[in-house]
């Protein structure tokens, strides 16, 4: 892991396309700005693996096919609303 | 083509039907070839199933027929990703996590998975700063709307 100290208003390059720029900080909050091309998606570390986590549960919560049509016709489900 | 699935066994699509999913989604980044199987009984529930390996496949569902008041927009970089044109080629689906009951299951409504379906390309995407969650009730939250959606955090 590469380790940097920066001060405000400076900045990082991540390869050619990056910017990562120290905007502020205030108490003990950083404020980053990110400089990204469209193609590349930019999340808060947490929110992104709370998504990965719930992906993983949902891949390894399957019951069987048969049994997902049990459980929709024991249940009271009105999908119409 | 014929496919060999953990969930199905061995089913027959049509190779015209895959979605590509570039980045392929949180979790599973290297899996980016899927299908959407239908269950033969309708019903609102259907299956994201993974088409190279057959072993990872996801509930889904269209979010909207749960939560009628459920909007986002879709990012420009999302839309530039997906080569989106038209709002008629976007279908939304969302994943459900089921273990036992109907009653326990939650919709991931902060990551909808977004596909456009004339160019055959998918993304799930994260929503930022919303007030949806990962593990929003499927069905109870029909009260929490009547509440005022009271139990909207992020």
């Amino acid at each position: 892991m590469l380790v940097l100290s920066r001060k405000v208003g400076e900045s990082i390059m991540i390869g050619n396309n990056i910017e990562l720029i120290v905007l502020g900080v205030e108490g003990d909050a950083v404020k980053l700005g990110l400089d990204a091309p469209k193609e590349i998606s930019l999340y808060r570390k947490e929110i992104y693996l709370s998504i990965q986590q719930a992906n993983e549960e949902a891949a390894k919560s399957h019951p069987v096919h048969s049994k997902i049509n049990e459980i929709l016709r024991n249940s009271k489900l009105n999908g119409d609303k | 083509m014929k496919l060999t699935t953990i969930r199905f066994g061995e089913i027959e699509i049509d190779p015209d039907n895959i979605i590509t999913f570039e980045q392929g989604i949180p979790g599973f980044v290297d899996q980016k070839r899927f299908v959407i199987v239908r269950m033969e009984e309708g019903g609102p529930f259907h299956f994201l199933q993974e088409v190279d390996e057959g072993y990872l496949s996801f509930i889904i569902t269209d979010p909207f027929v749960f939560h009628q008041h459920y909007e986002f927009k879709i990012p420009d970089t999302v839309q530039q990703q997906l080569k989106i044109t038209k709002q008629e080629d976007v279908a939304i689906w969302s994943i459900i996590t089921l273990v036992e009951s109907i009653e326990d299951a939650t919709i991931n409504l902060l990551g909808p998975i977004i596909i456009n379906t004339k160019d055959k390309l998918g993304k799930q995407i994260i929503l930022q700063d919303s007030p949806y969650l990962v593990k929003q009730p499927l069905i109870k939250q029909q009260q929490a709307e009547k509440r005022g959606g009271a139990d909207a955090s992020s």
